[in-house]
């Protein structure tokens, strides 16, 4: 149980060191912040159905539905942890751009990536027998999976956006105070630890679940 | 339940036909539509047998 | 800045919240898993 400690310190100790010591981006101000919630949260989104597709191949692959645990578990994180960086997305629009929604690029890719991953949930739920919702589930997360890089990486840049400009630029370096990339580095990898406990939870409950049921 | 898979081609073609009636190129939206057609084409491809066990 | 220290004492202890929630899921779930 150590590391879980660890991970509460080391998490507590990055949104200190975020709001005392890393400095605030001229053009953001106070509202920096948002960025050490907002950007963890949404590359941990992406983690998670990334995670969710590699594990519906691998059920395809080999049939065995500890795989599918974690696809279905992965994919209620990503979609958690979408809602998370919607939320705090929005939260940060507000202050900057006076309005929680503006159907901005960004904006509408995250919310196309959260009505794709909701559908996968739906089809879980409607689909009877283990193996068949296994299968289907996976055969979805892999095509859904195609569409993360187009919705993440390539609309938010052909489109004009709002959206603070990526960290890695056109000259491929990062044009941020390193102390602030520090800051979020260390939430990133704190997230994505969380990320990870919170899917050990969920498919171990699933597993519990499955044999009461199936006794 | 395809819908929200397709929500990219939408706003590609959506803004590639705005575009294309302003005038003002649409290579951008071409590519994005062709490289994702590609993508999905060849997920497909790969999937297909699993999907028709039955 | 008590803006600032105000939203810092919000986020860790709706952090706090959440991990202590967790750490009872936690020892729930091994309890399952031993019966």
């Amino acid at each position: 149980m150590i590391w879980r400690i660890v991970l509460f310190l080391w998490l507590a100790a990055g949104m200190i060191a975020g709001f005392l010591w890393a400095p605030v981006v001229p053009v953001l101000g106070a509202t920096t912040r948002v960025f050490y919630f907002h950007f963890p949260a949404a590359l941990v989104t992406t983690l998670g159905f990334g995670w969710s597709m590699v594990h519906s191949a691998l059920y395809l692959v080999r049939r065995d539905l500890r795989h599918d645990d974690q696809a279905a578990g992965a994919a209620e994180l990503g979609l958690l942890f979408c809602v998370v960086a919607t939320i705090s997305g929005s939260m940060w629009a507000r202050a900057m751009w006076g309005a929680y929604w503006n159907w901005d690029p960004r904006e509408t890719s995250i919310f196309f990536l959260f009505l794709i991953y909701a559908a996968y949930l739906a089809l879980r739920a409607a689909v009877d027998g283990d193996e068949r919702r296994a299968r289907l589930a996976a055969v979805y997360s892999c095509v859904a999976f195609v569409a993360v890089p187009f919705l993440i990486f390539v609309v938010p840049r052909i489109y004009f956006s709002l959206h603070p400009d990526p960290l890695f630029g056109t000259r491929g370096k990062p044009d941020i105070d390193p102390r602030i990339m520090l800051v979020a580095t260390w939430m990133f990898a704190g997230v994505t630890a969380l990320f990870f406990w919170l899917l050990s939870l969920r498919v171990r409950l699933g597993r519990i679940e499955r044999a009461r049921h199936d006794a | 339940m395809s819908l929200p898979i397709l929500l990219p081609v939408l706003a590609g073609a959506v803004s590639g036909t705005r575009g294309q009636w302003n005038g003002v190129p649409v290579d951008a939206e071409l590519r994005l539509l062709a490289a994702y057609a590609a993508a999905l084409l060849g997920m497909s491809l790969l999937l297909y047998d699993h999907l028709w066990e039955d | 800045m008590s803006a600032n220290m105000t939203v810092l004492g919000v986020s860790l202890l709706v952090w706090g919240l959440i991990f202590i929630y967790l750490w009872r899921l936690e020892r729930r779930v091994k309890e399952l898993e031993r019966k």
